[in-house]
């Protein structure tokens, strides 16, 4: 069980990478030039990922326990 | 500055980024543990007894993302990304990029996204860092020299 969403997780992470640009070493150069002609495109991914990631994380630090009855591994 | 309009893609980025969000909301919830991509390669770099496994799982599945994602998108198959560099420049960028988070604690997954969801300060001076320096790099490489 936990090796089917561990691959699951990664599966879905590596879709979000390729769906958001993030893997197109252009797309990332082309944020980064901030002075030249600049695309902001990954701005909304890391804004995208925020607005998920927040409420989870604030959901996690409530609880003792994974959904898989393991430990919460938080910094 | 001026908008680069005709490489922008809000939606497909903004999908994308959600997309990493879920993963990570995932990652925390049901398996416990925070999504930082590097941290989870480094440990396997000597894999421990008891502890490869989860690390070998999720990485094998974000292998199989451009293979599912070839099968999915209208647009088929993934191209590799084309970079213009030498092997010897490629090399040593990626071992700079190797160091970064491990001296950092974390890189763009691990910082970037988890750590800015639950607003720990380390993980804001670390992404301000890392985005700094990207940001600096690009302006010395393309405008100044």
């Amino acid at each position: 069980m936990h090796r089917i969403t561990e691959f699951f997780v990664g599966l879905l992470f590596g879709l979000g990478l390729l769906l958001s640009g993030t893997t197109d070493p252009a797309k990332v150069l082309g944020f980064l030039d901030l002075f030249g002609t600049w695309d902001p495109s990954l701005a909304f991914v890391m804004g995208g990922a925020i607005a998920v990631g927040f409420f989870a994380f604030a959901l996690a630090k409530k609880r003792t326990a994974s959904f898989l009855g393991g430990a919460l591994h938080l910094p | 500055m001026t908008i680069d309009w005709t490489n922008f893609t809000p939606w497909a980025s903004l999908s994308g980024g959600i997309l990493l969000g879920v993963a990570s909301a995932f990652f925390i919830l049901v398996n416990g543990r925070v999504l930082g991509i590097s941290g989870i390669l480094g440990g396997l770099l000597p894999p421990k007894l008891g502890d490869a496994g989860w690390r070998v799982a999720l990485l094998l599945g974000m292998l199989a993302a451009p293979l599912v994602y070839g099968l999915l998108s209208p647009e088929g198959f993934v191209q590799a990304p084309r970079i213009d560099a030498s092997f010897a420049t490629i090399v040593a960028a990626g071992l700079l990029v190797g160091l970064g988070p491990r001296y950092g604690s974390g890189c763009t997954s691990g910082h970037g996204v988890c750590g800015l969801s639950r607003l720990s300060p380390r993980s804001l001076v670390a992404t301000l860092a890392f985005m700094g320096a990207g940001f600096a790099m690009v302006f010395v490489v393309r405008h100044v020299l």
